[in-house]
């Protein structure tokens, strides 16, 4: 009689853990970055599909002056997917626009367009979703800036999550 | 035309003219500010300030009618002397219960674009529906709000001044209501006295405000608060969103129970420190008493699982987990927020309640 209760009520405790579990997950959102505002697409993208496009690598020191290799897609690169007037379009008006970089604790950040298009510079600018190898960690992921060359770092954002094309008014 | 109704015309255009202008310009509120607070300012565009709305929105702020009970108003959670907010762990509202967060300071308003611990309201104007409805605070929809003002002698008058005309609605309610709080500006603090030369601070106070401006750096054995780095500049506010390590898993997830995401678990809005000293208890559920308690925490008890990345390893000894300050450099950042107490804004007889001068 007591093994059968106890064994009833285990696997009524492993059934609701089961069930506690699958929510959680089921609530756990995965980190992305929605890129938006002046572009022929809007597009989401995560750090698995930043895999799946061409890479680019940035060295640099941290706070600790420890040396870090950054990989990730070419700012340039996403914004060209996404339709953004670069190249031979980035003139007239269009010179107006701007890059608005958000991340999730609310920092925000802008760039030129000029800046970020390989057409028009050859500093490199990337959304690394990689750091040393290994996927972000939460605390600097999904994504972060990393620009080639940065004396101050400040524009270094992470924890990146939108990147919206705006004119300037 | 003869030159008689061409008069007339004229007399009649520029008569509308007149009411027309009347109507849409009222006098403008002058805002004004230090430039160092920049001038990126939130104020819609079809809700201008202007004296006779300020003042209408200031009677409203102090208005009991606005709650289901008569009893309650904006001010009764946020008190003038204690910079807008009201000295309680939690505030209790028209039915009794308790609020579930800390009530907030009210103070420079005008530059924030995301109210609340965890910024869910976009704008003043949205954000005042929120304390007006919820049955913990005042309890009262807009719309028996409205009426029950249409119904006091004072108010259509009051509404014509601002609006035009005298139609008392829900939007007006709120537009003024927000009116009035941009005006709540402090920049006559002793610390902005510092910033325009006119004050001279203490040895303790420039100890306290170099700490709280340096990044910890002990391999250069540069010591240091970094409370700069996310409660820093002339505002001492930077609209961010946080994890200051006060637990490991938070029974209020701040940002993270609207985004979802487990990397804002515990976010919370980085608030202004303006007048700090009298705004005790601290932090959303208000679990500090005192400023002293409030440097324990960042510098012995900072919680890491889900610690903003601005304060995992910023520390004054080398692989320390929070800032080891010593009990004397405590003491000076607590006396630098200090100086940041404007006694001029807590005082300013434009913010007070108009009914009890
Ligand atoms: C019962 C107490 C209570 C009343 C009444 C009340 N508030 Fe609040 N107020 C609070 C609390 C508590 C918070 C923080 C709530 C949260 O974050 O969820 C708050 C937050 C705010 C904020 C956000 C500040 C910031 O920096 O983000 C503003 C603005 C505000 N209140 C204005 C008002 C106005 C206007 C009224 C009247 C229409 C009002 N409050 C009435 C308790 C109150
Ligand atoms: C990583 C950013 C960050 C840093 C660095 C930081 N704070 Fe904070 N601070 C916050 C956040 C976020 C809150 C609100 C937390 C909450 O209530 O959950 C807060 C709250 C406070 C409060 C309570 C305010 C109130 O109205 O209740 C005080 C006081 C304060 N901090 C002082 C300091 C001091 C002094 C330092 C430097 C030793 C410092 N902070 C460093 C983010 C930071």
């Amino acid at each position: 009689m007591k093994t059968t209760k106890i064994a009833l009520l285990t696997s009524l405790l492993t059934i609701a853990l089961f069930f506690s579990n699958s929510k959680v997950n089921a609530q756990a959102k995965t980190a992305s970055a929605s890129i938006k505002g002046e572009v022929k697409s809007e597009l989401i993208l995560t750090p698995t599909d930043v895999d799946k496009l061409p890479k680019t690598s940035i060295s640099q020191k941290d706070r600790t002056d420890q040396e870090h290799t950054y990989s990730g897609v070419e700012l340039g690169l996403v914004l060209k997917n996404a339709g953004v007037t670069l190249a031979e379009e980035l003139k007239g008006e269009n010179l107006t626009k701007y890059l608005l970089v958000e991340a999730s604790d609310g920092y925000q950040v802008i760039f030129s367009l000029a800046e970020i298009d390989p057409a028009f510079t050859s500093r490199k600018i990337i959304l690394a979703n990689r750091k040393d190898d290994k996927l972000l960690a939460a605390d600097e992921g999904p994504f972060r800036i990393i620009i080639e060359g940065e004396k101050r770092k400040p524009r270094n954002a992470r924890q990146v999550i939108s990147l919206t094309v705006k004119f300037a008014n | 035309m003869n030159s008689f109704a061409k008069v007339i015309t004229t007399l009649i255009g520029s008569f509308t003219l007149l009411i027309w202008v009347g109507k849409l310009d009222p006098a403008p509120y002058p805002l004004t500010y230090p430039s160092n607070f920049g001038n990126r300012i939130s104020i819609p565009q079809n809700n201008p300030t202007t004296q006779a709305g300020v003042y209408l929105g200031r009677n409203l702020f102090y208005e009991p009618l606005l709650s289901a009970n008569n009893k309650i108003s904006c001010g009764s959670c946020h008190e003038q002397k204690r910079a807008f907010t009201d000295g309680k762990v939690f505030s209790s509202g028209v039915d009794g219960t308790l609020t579930s967060r800390n009530s907030m300071a009210l103070v420079n308003l005008l530059w924030a674009r995301r109210f609340f611990w965890d910024g869910r309201a976009t704008g003043l104007e949205a954000q005042a529906a929120f304390p007006l409805s919820d049955p913990h605070e005042m309890g009262q929809a807009l719309t028996v709000s409205a009426a029950k003002l249409r119904q006091s002698p004072k108010y259509p008058i009051l509404f014509q001044k601002a609006f035009g005309d005298t139609a008392i609605t829900v939007n007006r309610i709120t537009m003024a209501i927000s009116q009035f709080e941009r005006t709540l500006i402090s920049a006559d603090s002793p610390y902005d006295r510092y910033l325009k030369n006119t004050y001279k601070p203490s040895p303790i106070e420039l100890e306290g405000m170099r700490l709280f401006n340096t990044m910890p750096q002990p391999r250069k054995k540069i010591r240091g608060a970094d409370c700069a780095h996310c409660h820093g500049g002339a505002k001492t506010y930077l609209e961010l969103f946080h994890n200051n390590g006060l637990d490991e898993i938070s029974t209020d997830k701040g940002i993270a129970a609207i985004t979802g995401m487990d990397s804002d678990h515990g976010r919370f809005k980085i608030p202004t420190l303006r007048n700090i000293a009298l705004t005790a208890p601290y932090m959303h559920d208000g679990r500090f008493n005192s400023l002293q308690q409030v440097l324990d925490h960042y510098s012995e008890h900072l919680k890491q699982k889900h610690l903003s990345p601005f304060l995992k390893g910023s520390s004054n000894k080398i692989g320390g987990t929070s800032l080891q300050l010593s009990a004397h450099e405590k003491k000076a950042v607590i006396a630098f927020l200090n100086m940041l107490t404007d006694t001029t804004f807590i005082h300013n007889p434009e913010f007070s309640n108009p009914n009890h001068p």
